[in-house]
Order: C-alpha cells, then structure tokens, then sequence
C-alpha cells in the first residue's frame, strides 16, 4: 500500500502504474471485438438505468462507486459518465463515441458494485412480482414494485429517443413494465460472486466469432 | 478421507460428498472424487440426488442458463454430441424450468420414468446460479469442472435487430441500383460510327431517340438550351474519345442554320429509314439523314451559353493552380448563396478560367436544371477569353446543403 502511494506522488503525469487494476479482473476471451458494441452500450446504460430508477440517488452513487473502486482514470468524472452512458444508440441525444474494453469495464464494475449494495431491495422486488402474477393481481399492490416501474418508466421515456424502431417497442406500460422486470432480473444475476464476470461476458454475446 | 462442501443460499443448497484420494501434501483436502451430490431447493419436497455425471451436468446446464438471462441468447447446455440429461428453459413471467432427466437422478420411490420439470423463480434460480458459482470458486472440490464462461459464438446468435431496420440498407441498396438504372435509360443511346454499311441502322436509332427528346417543346431562350444539355452532354464526352466527329460535326452546322426545323427533321428520317433499311445501297442519303438529325441537337446546343461541347480550347494545368482554383471557386459558391440549398443533391460542370472568373456551367441533369435559380451559379458567371486557360470542376449541392468542388477529369489527372 505504501508503495503504491509513493509512487502515485512521484509520478504523477504518467498513468502507467504497474499496479494491478481492478478492471484486468475481467476476462478478454479470444475474439473479442476492439471496443464495446452497440448492444453492449445498450445494456449497460439500460442496466445503470434501472438503478436510478431503484436508488433515487444512483447517479452520484456511479461516480462515488467509480471513485471507491478506483476507477477514477477510466472513468474521469461526471461528463464522461454522461458521455459513456450516451453512447448507447437508443438515447435522444445519443453520442456516436467509441467506449473501449477499459471503459466498459469499469462500468460493468460499477454496475455490478451498485446492484450487490441493493441485494436486498432487489430480491424484494423479484419475490414480490412472482407474488403478484401468481395472484394476477396488478403491481400496484406492491408500493415499492409499482415505485420502481414507475420510476423506470418515466426514466425511460425520459431519455430515449421514442423515433427508433427499438424504443418504440417499448411504447406501452406493460411493454416497459417488462423490460423493467427483465433488468432488474439481470441485475440480481450481478449481484453474484462471478456477477460481473457474467455480465461482461454476456455483452459479447454473438460478437465473437 | 470422506469430506462434505456446502453451498448454502437462501432458497438453494449444494452439499457434496466425497473424497480425497491425492494423499499428497497440499491436495489432502481437494476433493477430487465426488460420491453424491445434493439439491436442495426450497418449496421442493425431497432434494436431488445424484452422482458426477448429474452433478457435472446440472452445474454446466445452471452456469450457461445464467448467461442465457444476462444476455437472451440461448447458450447450449451440453457438450455437442452429449446427451440433454440437466436442461433448464424458460418458463411464463417469473419462471423457468428445470428439467433433469430420470437416469441421471436418485430420485427414490417417486421416479415414475418420466423427467422431472422443476418450477424455478427468478429468485430461486439466482440462488442455484450462486450456489453453482461458489463451488466453481472453491478450488478444493472437483477442480477439473470450470464454468467455461464465454461469449456466444455469431453462428448461434439470430439477429436482434427488427426486420424494419435490417432491410434499410438492402432497400436502398437495391433503390439505387434501380435509380441508375433509370437515370442511365434516359441518357441517350450513345452514337457510334462505322464503315458506310451500318450507316443506315445507325439512322434509325437516332430518329427513334430524338423524338423523345423533343417531346419537351421548346418554350423560351432559357430553358431551351438546358434541354438540348442533357442530349448533348454524352455527345461532348464522345468528342474526346473520336476526334473525327467533332470535325464532322462542325461541318454539319454550316448545314443547318434553323432552330424550329427540329420536329420535322427527325420525322423525315423516321419514315426513310426504312427505305434505307430495305436497299442498302442507299448509303449517301442515309448518311445525309443521319447528319440532318444529329444538327438538330447541336444547333441548338450552340444557343445556351453555358455549356461545354468539350474540354476547355486552353486547359490549365498543373496540381497546384487547379487545387488553388478549386478552393477559391468553392469560397464563391459559399460566399455568393444566399442561404444553404437543401433537397435532392445536385451537380454542374462549371467552367474557371485562370484568374477565377466562372466562364460557364453546365447541368448535370433535369434536377440541377430545375435546381440551377437555386444555386449562385448564373450570377457568378463572368467574361474571360475564350482562349484563357481554364479549368472544369465538378460542383456538387448535396442533399444537406453543402458546397463539393472537384476537378472534372479528377485530381489524380493533374498529378
């Protein structure tokens, strides 16, 4: 530990610290493309969506994961968060930039760092729903179920740009309720011990050849 | 040495019987031969039992399943060539199933030979997934199973994208295939010349070509020589490649000096054709028909004062006054419009003279015709020597209202 800081402070400039980041942790498996693909950007803006729509606070606690993972050199700050996140084609001022293996990473990372925080949340809300379809009783029976659909909604519908083909199949509340549910199903698959591992490499499904 | 590993969730137990059979220092507490493994999941009467072959099996169909809901790609669950002995499909809204079949499973008095299928929720099944994970972690039970996590090859993956999106590219692919091929059929049939015997088939085309072109009437001195442009344009590119017709052709202009005589021209060829058909030996007079009919166009051509029959008379060369030109007309362009023009994209050959001034231009197509108020190109165009060196330049409008200039005979021309 000590070392390392010594050496943070002597070479400041260079970002070439041999020391171990926490982002190698991820697998590159053979034929992996250069960079993220569209539904790579997709599903991991898509993924940090439905933690806002969870945690009311989930946009700062991105940046204050980014930084308690020290991911700070990936991902540097708020701008390029939003700019990372704005890569995903869906969006209404959706950015045509590349996000790299490294920075795709880092967001599985704090993806994966933010879903094990809500766990419990989670599970709640998955137990509840199976409940309620079990009963065919509508979601508004569940208070913090039918919050977060709402949430992620509005979110949605918020951000996205309504004109492309692959939003407008989400038009309905039944439609968003699903893909809601779908999410939130993902993200309790991250809170696993090999959740991210899983996650970053279910992003590259069909991308390889 | 007997050992027991427990996987224990909330709504998902592992526990698995064995032993160690390495009783070298280090591997005594690696479990490396499996005895029986236990499933337990909650809401399930009795657990699962069973040996390696179902244990090896639920965890790899559990472990691929898991990404099969990360991403929504099917991912296969056996070995190829292995048979389907532990599967797991997805059910209605929450659920999935687990299906294990009879022979691989303990499944005591209750086995009835049929596979068993058990209802899994979304939380049960992560529990599964974790309980499957931890054991993949702990590097003392049965290392030699791994969870071969990897992305789908493309082969097994169809496409995500909807068919709307997919067919885009092939519809404009094939739209613009059909385009050129409509803009192709309008350009007229090019005019090649032979030994005196094909003169006479040679007539014929022309006259059936010609009257299509004269379909428009000729209305005003402004839109008149546009129209001939278009009929005239392949004619001025053929004058490059023959040299013989442009004499040919000059001589033929002494001949004909009336502009209105167009419509009867090309009819009186259309009825002696085929005399000159039938008797070959007529030559000389389907020769002269074939000069009447060509006249038509280029007299008229002569009318408009912006349009090219050929290269310029002193072409400028070097790439470096033709760069230095090119840039300096684009600044024109852009400076002299009044705004930027939107809409379907269209060109001009315009001719520079040395010192920048814009000696003439000519449409590429209807469109630029219609377009040519538009653009600042009639106000641009000025006097310069007819013998001043000169230089033409594609200009391009495009569709989102910007200026392209480009050497007409291309850059790699003046290299």
């Amino acid at each position: 530990m000590d070392n390392r800081q010594r050496m943070q402070v002597q070479s400041p400039p260079d970002a070439q610290s041999p020391a171990p980041k926490l982002v190698d942790q991820l697998s590159n498996p053979d034929g992996l493309p250069i960079e993220c693909s569209r539904r790579a950007k997709t599903q991991i803006d898509l993924l940090l969506l439905a933690i806002e729509a969870l945690d009311l606070g989930g946009s700062e606690a991105m940046l204050a994961s980014a930084k308690e993972l020290e991911l700070s050199e990936i991902i540097r700050g708020r701008v390029h968060l939003w700019l990372l996140r704005s890569s995903n084609p869906l969006r209404r001022f959706s950015q045509r930039q590349p996000m790299s293996l490294e920075e795709g990473k880092a967001l599985v990372l704090i993806t994966c760092f933010l879903a094990r925080r809500l766990t419990v949340l989670i599970r709640q809300l998955l137990l509840g729903y199976q409940q309620l379809s079990d009963q065919n009783l509508s979601f508004d029976h569940h208070f913090r179920l039918s919050d977060y659909l709402a949430r992620f909604r509005s979110h949605f519908r918020a951000r996205m740009n309504a004109k492309r083909s692959s939003v407008i199949a989400y038009s309905t509340d039944e439609k968003l309720n699903e893909l809601a549910i779908e999410l939130l199903t993902k993200l309790l698959f991250c809170t696993g011990t090999e959740g991210a591992e899983r996650l970053w490499i279910s992003l590259f499904d069909g991308e390889v050849s | 040495m007997t050992i027991r590993r427990q996987y224990q969730l909330p709504n998902c137990s592992l526990i698995l019987d064995g032993l160690s059979i390495d009783p070298s220092l280090g591997s005594e507490n690696v479990m490396s031969l499996l005895v029986n493994a236990e499933c337990r999941i909650s809401g399930l009467e009795r657990s699962l039992n069973g040996g390696y072959n179902f244990f090896a099996a639920l965890v790899r169909a559990v472990s691929q399943y898991g990404q099969e809901v990360l991403s929504g790609f099917a991912h296969p669950q056996v070995v190829e060539g292995e048979p389907l002995l532990v599967h797991i499909n997805p059910g209605d809204g929450p659920y999935h199933h687990l299906v294990i079949q009879p022979e691989i499973a303990d499944l005591g008095d209750l086995g009835d030979g049929r596979a068993i299928d058990i209802k899994l929720s979304a939380v049960q099944l992560f529990d599964l997934t974790e309980a499957v994970d931890q054991f993949f972690d702990d590097s003392q039970t049965l290392p030699e199973l791994t969870p071969a996590l990897a992305p789908l090859a493309r082969r097994f993956v169809r496409s995500e994208e909807p068919l709307s999106d997919r067919a885009i590219p092939a519809v404009l692919g094939i739209g613009g295939l059909v385009a050129a091929t409509m803009a192709i059929g309008l350009m007229p049939v090019p005019k090649l010349r032979e030994p005196a015997t094909s003169r006479a088939d040679e007539a014929a085309e022309v006259a059936i070509a010609d009257p299509a072109d004269s379909s428009t009437p000729p209305t005003g001195e402004v839109e008149d020589p546009a129209v001939s442009q278009i009929a005239a344009a392949p004619e001025a590119e053929t004058d490059e490649v023959e040299p013989e017709t442009a004499a040919a052709e000059a001589e033929l202009n002494e001949t004909a000096e009336s502009e209105d005589t167009e419509t009867p021209d090309t009819e009186t060829p259309d009825t002696e054709t085929s005399e000159a058909e039938t008797s070959e030996i007529e030559t000389p007079e389907a020769e002269a028909l074939n000069a009447e009919a060509s006249d038509a166009e280029t007299v008229e051509g002569e009318a408009g004062a912006s349009r090219f029959e050929t290269n310029p008379p002193n072409a400028l060369d070097g790439f470096e006054n033709v760069r230095r030109l090119n840039s300096e007309l684009k600044q024109t362009l852009v400076d002299n419009r009044e705004q930027p023009r939107f809409g379907d994209a269209v060109s001009y050959r315009v001719r520079v003279s040395e010192d920048g001034t814009v000696v003439g231009y000519e449409p590429a197509d209807s469109a630029a015709i219609a377009a040519i108020d538009e653009t600042p190109l009639p106000q641009l165009v000025g006097t310069a020597s007819e013998q001043a060196p000169a230089v033409d330049y594609r200009v391009v409008f495009t569709e989102r209202g910007v200026v392209e200039v480009s050497p007409w005979r291309g850059w790699s021309f003046y290299e």
